[in-house]
């Protein structure tokens, strides 16, 4: 564990191949296309992007429900294929998932206390009345009483519901939890209760989150570090203030210009950006965004743009980068040297390793 | 075909294109009625857009199905629902079967629900024009084509032979919403049409509905629990809460000085772009009323911050001047400030693992 981040990603690539009768001959759907991300201890980092951009597979391959086609998932380190099974026995609580719909990941037959005993008998080494005991402290840290163990899903609220699920999700106590659009199906209150309750337990229990989003006021409410996600690749990533205040990416500032507005007063952006994400099983050559960027220009087509450091560049710790030809702000002027995105200062160990060819 | 639905003439000139008077809906289930709308009344205009905003289990879907026409069996109505100036309520099953679509057209959330997976896109639009108005099928593929282009489907042409899932969800909301204006309906229903989209998507489909108002005229009644949707697109909004009208006004009227405590609520909730990362955000405590009971109080009492005793002596009634009506005894008049509930909760339990 000496310095290396809590999770690190390099170069991650996942294909899909049609599995469809007469799809043998389909190309490969690119959903993950060469993605290097670090996500350090304690941390939230905020992934966003419209649906089909890849980011919820990037979630399941963080958890591991996907084997990725290239590239590396290394949690403290180590990455699953140099693992021993004892090994990836006892990491295996480490990062839990929290889904959107918790009425669809809830087993509907179970009550509140057999969904929570689940994951802890599954881990095993724990005695009854310690499980038990268990149960009633995941409960109470996400805001449930007693009672409402022994309820069904069916009988709880979408809030109590989601509460459910993260109870689930921190009962293996992980070190983090992907949470792939966790507040989406709730109502404007519910989902600032749910927002608190994970603050304040990932002051507690120093959990890191990857909250997985399209929802960018949600993004940059919990994070700390932002990677924008287009057809499968990291367009542009850094600290909040710096993506939400000096977009780089044509993207970026498209997705900032389609916010809702909850000001009847503001002018709205129309036209932010047109048309439909392209297919990922035929990507755009060169940048993937330019066919519905308003700066494309001939080098779009021709030439993909590197990720390159915006704002202060490598004297601001190279946080905030983006890949454009044509960016909205001048890249910083020192060479892009590091090609690791999302380097915490903390971490500066991680900053020398390049990106997995 | 895409010209606005003309003159109505000069008698209608005035008349709103919506009309809904004391509507109330009851939902019988088996051992209890659900009072989902009471007393609910609302007029929208040729080209207006109104907002319907509050929590889900606030009455909001059951008053755009009661608008709709498309209210379920096991419910009852009372009150009156007139679309481009024909009762929808009150009116045998069969009458209202050959009115759906003509006056009213409704879209909801889940495209994919909407839409017949088995059925082609041009037939699917086309359908409502054949069985309510007996348009050959030449014309109304000829038609399908031409609302499919408006809603800004591209090549719509190379579309009509296409099924649903060969659509992305963007695109799919726009068949659904093509197919709910192929008749010319005086009023469009959409019960949070942008909610399952993209944020980009989204902003695609509300410019849409601007647009349709402009052009043909199209009332819009917009039922959504996203504020920011409410706020870029609609000239005036209703707060419903516990199935009831608890405020309407003007959209930025609402905005700046709203006077019901559950409005005022409401619009602390909202996250905004610029909240501060980490800031404990404002919840309403507790949950919206249970609909099968009947009530002898303000029915936000219990969760309200500023409830007097006064507020549970009796069921405040609509007050306020002409063109904005709130239901508060205590209302908010921008002097005092929404509270945050209980900073992050901080159990013992936890530490550093």
């Amino acid at each position: 564990m000496t310095g290396s981040p809590l999770m690190e990603l390099g170069g991650v690539v996942k294909h899909y191949h049609g599995t469809g009768l007469f799809s043998r001959a389909t190309a490969p759907v690119q959903a993950v296309a060469g993605v290097d991300l670090t996500i350090p201890a304690g941390a939230t980092v905020g992934v966003v992007g419209e649906s089909g951009c890849g980011k919820s597979t990037l979630g399941r391959l963080i958890v591991g429900l996907e084997a990725p086609t290239g590239g590396t998932v290394r949690l403290r380190g180590r990455s699953r294929a140099e693992m021993s099974r004892g090994e990836r026995r006892r990491t295996r609580g480490d990062v839990q998932l929290m889904f959107q719909d918790p009425y669809a990941s809830l087993d509907p037959r179970m009550n509140v206390r057999r969904i929570l005993a689940e994951p802890l008998t599954a881990r095993g080494g724990l005695s009854r009345p310690d499980r038990n005991r268990r149960i009633v402290e995941l409960a109470d840290e996400v805001g449930l009483s007693e009672d409402h163990l022994d309820r069904y899903p069916h009988e709880l609220s979408g809030g109590q519901r989601q509460r459910v699920g993260l109870a689930r999700a921190l009962a293996p106590s992980p070190a983090l939890i992907v949470a792939d659009e966790p507040v989406s199906a709730l109502d404007v209150s519910v989902r600032s209760q749910i927002l608190n309750l994970m603050t304040s337990l990932q002051a507690q229990h120093d959990l890191a989150y990857l909250m997985i989003s399209h929802d960018l006021s949600v993004v940059r409410y919990v994070s700390s570090h932002i990677a924008v996600m287009y057809l499968g690749k990291i367009v542009e990533s850094g600290p909040p203030d710096d993506l939400f205040g000096r977009p780089a990416h044509h993207y970026t500032r498209a997705l900032i210009d389609s916010i809702p507005q909850p000001d009847p007063s503001r002018p709205r952006a129309r036209g932010a950006v047109r048309g439909e994400l392209p297919s990922a099983a035929d990507p755009p050559s060169g940048c993937r965004f330019r066919t519905r960027c308003p700066a494309a220009q001939e080098l779009c087509a021709e030439t993909e743009p590197p990720l390159r450091p915006f704002g202060g560049g490598a004297a601001d710790g190279g946080t905030h980068l983006a890949a454009c030809h044509f960016p909205l702000t001048k890249p910083a002027l020192t060479a892009p040297t590091l090609a690791t995105p999302l380097n915490e200062p903390t971490t500066p160990a991680a900053a020398g390793e390049g990106r997995q060819p | 075909m895409t010209t606005p639905p003309g003159d109505p003439g000069p008698a209608a000139a005035t008349a709103p294109a919506l009309e809904v008077d004391g509507l109330s809906v009851d939902i019988e289930l088996r051992r209890s009625t659900v009072h989902a709308v009471d007393g609910v009344s609302l007029q929208v205009h040729a080209g207006e857009s109104v907002g319907v905003v509050g929590e889900s289990g606030c009455g909001k879907s059951t008053l755009g199905l009661a608008v709709a026409g498309l209210l379920p069996e096991n419910t009852q109505t009372t009150g009156a629902v007139r679309a481009g100036g024909q009762p929808m309520t009150g009116v045998p099953d069969r009458e209202l079967r050959a009115l759906r679509g003509t006056k009213v057209g409704i879209v909801f959330q889940d495209p994919m629900t909407s839409l017949n997976p088995t059925k082609r896109i041009g037939v699917q639009v086309g359908e409502t024009l054949r069985l309510q108005r007996g348009v050959g099928k030449a014309a109304a593929r000829e038609a399908a084509a031409e609302m499919l282009d408006l809603v800004g489907l591209p090549r719509p042409r190379d579309q009509l032979d296409r099924y649903p899932h060969e659509l992305s969800g963007g695109m799919r909301q726009r068949v659904v919403i093509a197919s709910a204006l192929i008749c010319e309906p005086a009023v469009l229903v959409a019960d949070e049409p942008t909610t399952a989209l993209d944020v980009t998507t989204q902003s695609q489909i509300l410019e849409l509905f601007d647009d349709l108002r402009q052009r043909l005229g199209m009332a819009l009644l917009l039922i959504t629990h996203d504020m920011g949707v409410v706020a870029g697109h609609t000239d005036r909004v209703l707060v419903m809460y516990g199935g009831q009208e608890v405020e309407m006004g003007p959209t930025p009227d609402l905005f700046t000085a709203p006077r019901h405590r559950y409005t005022e609520a409401l619009l602390a909730s909202i996250l905004h772009l610029e909240t501060a990362r980490g800031q404990a955000l404002y919840a309403i405590s507790g949950r919206p009323p249970d609909l099968t009971a009947r009530f002898a109080e303000c029915r936000f009492a219990a969760r309200c911050h500023e409830a007097q005793a006064d507020c549970r002596a009796g069921q405040p009634t609509l007050t306020g001047p002409d063109g904005h009506e709130y239901r508060c005894l205590h209302p908010a008049d921008g002097t005092t400030r929404v509270p945050l509930t209980a900073a992050p909760r901080t159990a013992a339990a936890g530490g550093t693992p």
